[in-house]
């Protein structure tokens, strides 16, 4: 690598140097010619030295040469000599402008210079970067993007820089110990503020260490730690630019190879939601099939027996209730096993809770026939957003769930309210209360009220309540009513309905 | 029977279904055929010209919404399509598609009946143009001037109210989707905008239903849509 930048005091002081040992030879050689010479031609060569000085040591040496020689003249040539007293006053004419020449060739040749050093500098710093990036487009593990980052701006910088990555959890690790001893707590500041911190940024700290974040517009990856030159506490500003050019080079490897390793991951999770959901399709069928038959042929053998008005019709409505109650339990299942599996899609619509109700009463139309039913839904609701197809699945869970351990003839009701929390639906029922502390185990998965109880069921149904109300954002909970009986209240919080178009005129 | 015998063409790959289905339809009086894929049900299709297709949407080769789309290119004979509880999107895929109505498994053979009768009388009567006056309830519809009374005393409707209330008198018994809905009464713009449609129909219910939560003729489908039933 090409050492680029180098110490410009040192420079600045060599050039006085320079300035000062150039104006003795002018003077020394001009003092031998000067029997020949006309001074006027003397302030030529002085006006080269300055040329000179510039050319190679910059305007401030320049501007220096520029004024010893102004001086010297003075001193060695203009009469009277060895002495700085002027006896012909055109003389005073002679270092005005002498001075100014000379400041202003000076000026322009060590701006050329400059200049053409900078053009020299960026291309360097294009090719560096260009190696750089031709690497990092290269580089397949995070290892060979560090080997490359190290080598490059140890390039530019001539030392090896530490850089801290960042762990699945965010947590900033250092790769490598690379003797800067860099302060954790420095790279972690700059890491969460995605800034630059240390010497250059801030003036109080002890190390002259700089914490440069690796970060790409989308995300910050890690912290580069570079040192800087003890002398200066800061970066010129080519310098600068390299190194941050250089960050982000190295973040954009580094986010690359983090993107790819997620790309698989959520390939791989795809896959197994894919399996999981051909296993869920090919087991709801196959448990499904079956029970359609069962049920439509109970149900023909009802009617035919009915028709025949045979003694075994008691058992035949048995089996057919049995078999639709079979049907719920697998649905329950199919169901849980659905929202267990990550990621349940919600298919969230404007719903009116007082449809979904229906909706609910309408599925439980015949066991509710049994109970004394009370609802009381306010016609002023608002909407709710939710997917209405699980919330009627809540309701009417909680409904059968009433039916079946209040006992017979016993009240249910339905009571909706709205709150602070949001809509609040109460399902009770005047059944038995629960055993005190049982109120939130019985939402457990295989969780029943009555252990060994005669009622049938497997616990499910309040999981799978549980499971859907939560996934909205809401609340499910149960209580004992007094003097028995038990209260199931779950809450499903309100938004803001977006505007809708009044209507304009109205028929009558 | 001297009668009419409407034919019913059954495409379902499960056997066991369709053999039950064949035995309750054909108690019932009706003739059937049945498919074991989409394209023999195609075949069946051209060739029985049947007056109904019972369709079930999980077949071996392909999907049911193929069949529904490549008849309605020719047929407005009634689709009736069967697909598990809990697969709404499909359902209103087919609906959307253009199939008249449908059936979660497990299904009741009374309720099975029921709707292959409504979906062959609405498919009889779409011929003649709707009634000028519609009774359901204590609700009388008066389309000429556009006037609703509940027991002559008027109802007070607004324009939507309206022309949603005309749009599921007009298909007694048949599912209407959301979207045919929205895009019926508000234009194809609203087709996604369910807020209305969930508005709308609460203000109907309030004023045309004795009791709103539990409706006797404008009944909700959740997840798919309404549906009017007729007395």
């Amino acid at each position: 690598m090409f050492p680029i930048f180098t110490a410009y005091r040192h420079h600045y002081l060599a050039g006085c140097i320079a300035a000062l040992l150039i104006c003795a030879g002018i003077t020394l050689l001009s003092t031998l010619l000067v029997n020949f010479f006309d001074p006027l031609n003397i302030v030529m060569l002085y006006l080269l030295g300055v040329v000179f000085v510039a050319f190679y040591f910059g305007k401030l040496s320049a501007g220096f040469a520029a004024v010893i020689n102004v001086i010297s003249f003075d001193y060695f040539f203009v009469i009277p000599h060895f002495s700085f007293a002027v006896n012909d006053l055109q003389y005073i004419f002679t270092f005005i402008v002498m001075l100014l020449v000379g400041l202003l060739i000076g000026f322009l040749t060590a701006k050329a210079r400059t200049e053409a050093q900078k053009a020299q500098r960026g291309e360097a710093q294009a090719r560096t970067l260009f190696a750089m990036a031709n690497d990092l487009s290269a580089a397949l593990t995070v290892k060979d993007v560090l080997r490359i980052a190290e080598q490059f701006i140890a390039g530019s910088l001539n030392h090896v820089p530490e850089i801290y990555l960042c762990d699945d959890e965010n947590h900033l690790f250092l790769v490598q110990d690379k003797a800067l001893q860099s302060d954790y707590a420095v790279a972690a500041l700059s890491f969460s503020a995605r800034k630059k911190a240390g010497c250059g940024v801030e003036l109080f700290y002890e190390k002259p260490l700089q914490y440069i974040p690796l970060a790409t517009p989308s995300r910050i990856l890690g912290i580069l730690v570079i040192e800087l030159d003890s002398a200066r506490l800061s970066l010129l500003p080519e310098q600068e630019q390299l190194i941050d050019t250089q960050a982000l080079l190295i973040a954009s490897a580094l986010e690359r190879i983090a993107l790819a390793a997620e790309t698989g991951l959520a390939k791989l999770h795809n896959e197994k939601e894919k399996l999981r959901n051909t296993i869920l399709a090919a087991l709801s069928h196959d448990l499904r099939t079956p029970i359609t038959v069962l049920f439509a042929q109970s149900e023909l053998l009802v009617q035919s027996l009915a028709q025949t008005n045979e003694n075994v019709l008691a058992q035949a409505n048995k089996l057919r209730f049995q078999v639709s109650h079979i049907s719920r339990l697998v649905s329950n299942l199919l169901d849980m096993a659905r929202l267990e599996s990550e990621g349940i899609h919600l298919r969230k619509e404007w719903q009116s809770m007082q449809e979904m109700i229906g909706g609910a009463l309408a599925t439980m139309k015949i066991q509710l026939e049994e109970h004394p039913l009370t609802v009381s839904v306010p016609a002023d609701l608002p909407l709710v957003f939710c997917d209405a197809v699980l919330i009627e699945r809540v309701i009417v869970n909680l409904l059968e769930n009433g039916c079946k351990y209040a006992g017979e003839n016993e009240a249910l009701g339905i009571d909706v309210t709205t709150d602070a929390e949001g809509i609040k639906t109460t399902i009770w029922n005047n059944g038995p209360s629960l055993t005190a502390g049982k109120e939130t185990e019985i939402f457990e998965k295989f969780s029943r009220g009555v252990k060994e109880s005669p009622i049938s069921g497997v616990g499910l149904g309040l999981a799978i309540c549980k499971t859907i109300i939560e996934t909205h954002g809401g609340r499910i909970w149960a209580e004992n009513r007094t003097p028995t009986g038990v209260s199931f209240h779950f809450t499903l919080p309100v938004q803001a309905l977006p505007d809708l178009e009044p209507e304009l005129a109205e028929t009558s | 029977m001297t009668e009419y015998q409407s034919s019913i063409l059954i495409v379902e790959d499960e056997q066991q279904i369709r053999r039950f289905l064949s035995v309750a339809l054909q108690t019932e009086g009706f003739q059937v055929f049945d498919a074991g894929s989409i394209q023999q049900g195609l075949i069946e299709v051209t060739t029985r010209n049947p007056d109904m297709v019972i369709l079930d949407l999980g077949l071996p080769d392909g999907d049911g919404n193929q069949f529904i789309e490549e008849v309605r290119q020719w047929s407005q004979l009634p689709i009736l399509v069967l697909s598990a509880r809990g697969e709404e999107k499909d359902k209103v895929r087919a609906l959307n598609t253009g199939a008249d109505d449908y059936l979660s498994k497990p299904f009741g053979i009374a309720e099975l009946l029921a709707r292959v009768r409504a979906s062959l009388r609405r498919s009889a009567g779409n011929k003649e143009a709707i009634a000028a006056e519609i009774c359901f309830g204590d609700i009388r519809v008066d389309r000429v001037n556009r006037k609703i009374f509940r027991n002559d005393e008027e109802i007070h409707l607004t324009q939507r109210e309206y022309r949603l209330l005309m749009t599921l008198l007009a298909h007694p018994g048949k599912v209407l989707t959301h979207k045919e809905l929205l895009t019926s009464v508000w234009g194809s713009a609203y087709k996604e905008q369910t807020q209305y449609i969930r508005i709308y129909m609460g203000h109907l219910r309030q004023k045309l239903e004795k009791d709103a939560t539990r409706p006797r003729y404008l009944q909700t489908e959740t997840g798919i849509g309404y549906r009017f039933i007729p007395d």
